[in-house]
């Protein structure tokens, strides 16, 4: 009796391991399903003096371009009826400088120079490393914008934070 | 996980179907058999992934001696590697381990030749690992790359067992038997950032908690008769 018993329990086992191999077959390799980007994530407010407060505004057609050393990149390009935008910061410097133009048309440009530090830091071994970056400090132009603020010092992968408020 | 839990929770069950067993066929006799026996084993489940998983490799062997009161002494070896290549890191790791631990039977040997069981025991792991240089790059959303390396380091890791398994004595001498693990990092923080991905004997470095299974095959010494007492 006890050796069917055990005969029984080694066969399951057997089962129970053809399976488990299986399975650890193919969840050997994870997928990288992390955001690995971090994004400086902005809003853009204007005064209303009839409430005397900021409220959300959205830019008629918005232009942000990054600014290297030696080239632009346009991140947004005519965007219409936006009030959120996310941009990125360089890892490989401490200062990150974009423009602004609210609207493509007829609206002057504006230059914003986020100054940062910047930490390696690791994701998984799926995702492997990114940035994470905190902002020291805002500098803008006036043209056409009234002032910028940092509400969040802390840009990561982690949606849904706001970190810069622009006023018109 | 809660898979894994549940095919440990399987493989236990027969083992309380021997304690049961054990309880009512010894009610009233009192009679336990001493012996030697040294059992050495190898892991024949871990040749089998060797072939089906591409990036790592492990190889475990045992040796266990009976004491008395139908317990056995247990220390386990091995050593394994690990070559991470995904697109954003590569790394390698190689590791060796050792396993010290008691296993207790479930059940009274019935005869002085009656050395299959089924038991559960306990572990303590120490595990020596080094990593090689490990190569990143990020990507800045802008087109932009970096790249950069974390310099190799050694690590030492300590973790606690719960095992459950079976033994058979197939031919005289010739046993294949079974152990189901569950396996507590002591020291996860010690790691560091970058946890090894594979650390053979334990597992995946990045989890505190990991299951596994060994499936043996083993060949036993027995020295002298065994005796009623």
């Amino acid at each position: 009796m006890a050796n069917k018993k055990i005969f029984f329990s080694f066969n399951l086992f057997l089962l129970l391991l053809f399976c488990s191999g299986f399975v650890a077959c193919t969840t050997e390799r994870n997928p990288c399903l992390e955001p690995k980007v971090p994004k400086l994530s902005i809003s853009c407010l204007q005064y209303k003096s009839e409430g005397n407060n900021y409220i959300d505004t959205a830019l008629p057609n918005a232009n942000f371009v990054s600014l290297d050393i030696d080239s632009a990149r346009f991140w947004y390009w005519g965007a219409d009826a936006l009030s959120k935008f996310d941009l990125v910061l360089s890892p490989l410097r401490d200062t990150s400088l974009w423009t602004l133009q609210a609207d493509s048309s007829f609206s002057p440009i504006d230059t914003i120079t986020f100054i940062y530090e910047r930490k390696l830091k690791f994701i998984s071994n799926a995702c492997g490393y990114s940035h994470d970056y905190t902002l020291k400090e805002v500098r803008s132009t006036n043209r056409n914008l009234d002032s910028v603020r940092i509400v969040n010092h802390a840009v990561t992968t982690k949606a849904g934070t706001e970190n810069v408020k622009i006023y018109f | 996980m809660s898979k894994f839990i549940f095919s440990f929770l399987i493989c236990l069950s027969p083992c309380f179907l021997f304690a049961q067993e054990s309880e009512e066929d010894t009610a009233g006799m009192k009679k336990t058999y001493s012996g030697h026996q040294l059992r050495f084993s190898f892991d024949a489940s871990k040749l089998l992934l060797n072939r089906l998983v591409e990036n790592r490799s492990a190889y475990e062997g045992a040796i266990d001696y009976y004491l008395n009161g139908e317990s056995y002494a247990v220390a386990e070896f091995g050593a394994g590697n690990s070559n991470i290549d995904y697109p954003d890191l590569k790394y390698k790791t190689n590791n060796t381990f050792l396993r010290l631990g008691i296993d207790k039977s479930l059940f009274v040997r019935k005869k002085p030749q009656d050395w299959g069981l089924g038991f559960f025991g306990f572990r303590y792991g120490l595990g020596m690992i080094r990593r090689n240089d490990a190569n990143y790059t990020t990507n800045d959303g802008l087109g932009g790359v970096t790249t950069g390396v974390i310099p190799a380091d050694n690590f030492t890791s300590h973790w606690f067992e719960l095992t459950g398994g079976m033994k058979v004595e197939l031919l005289r001498g010739l046993f294949a038997g079974w152990t189901v693990r569950a396996k507590f990092l002591l020291n996860q923080g010690a790691l560091g950032d970058l946890k090894p991905a594979y650390i053979a004997g334990y597992g995946p470095g990045e989890k505190a908690t990991a299951f596994d299974y060994n499936f043996y095959i083993a060949y036993a010494i027995k020295w002298s008769s065994a005796k009623s007492q």
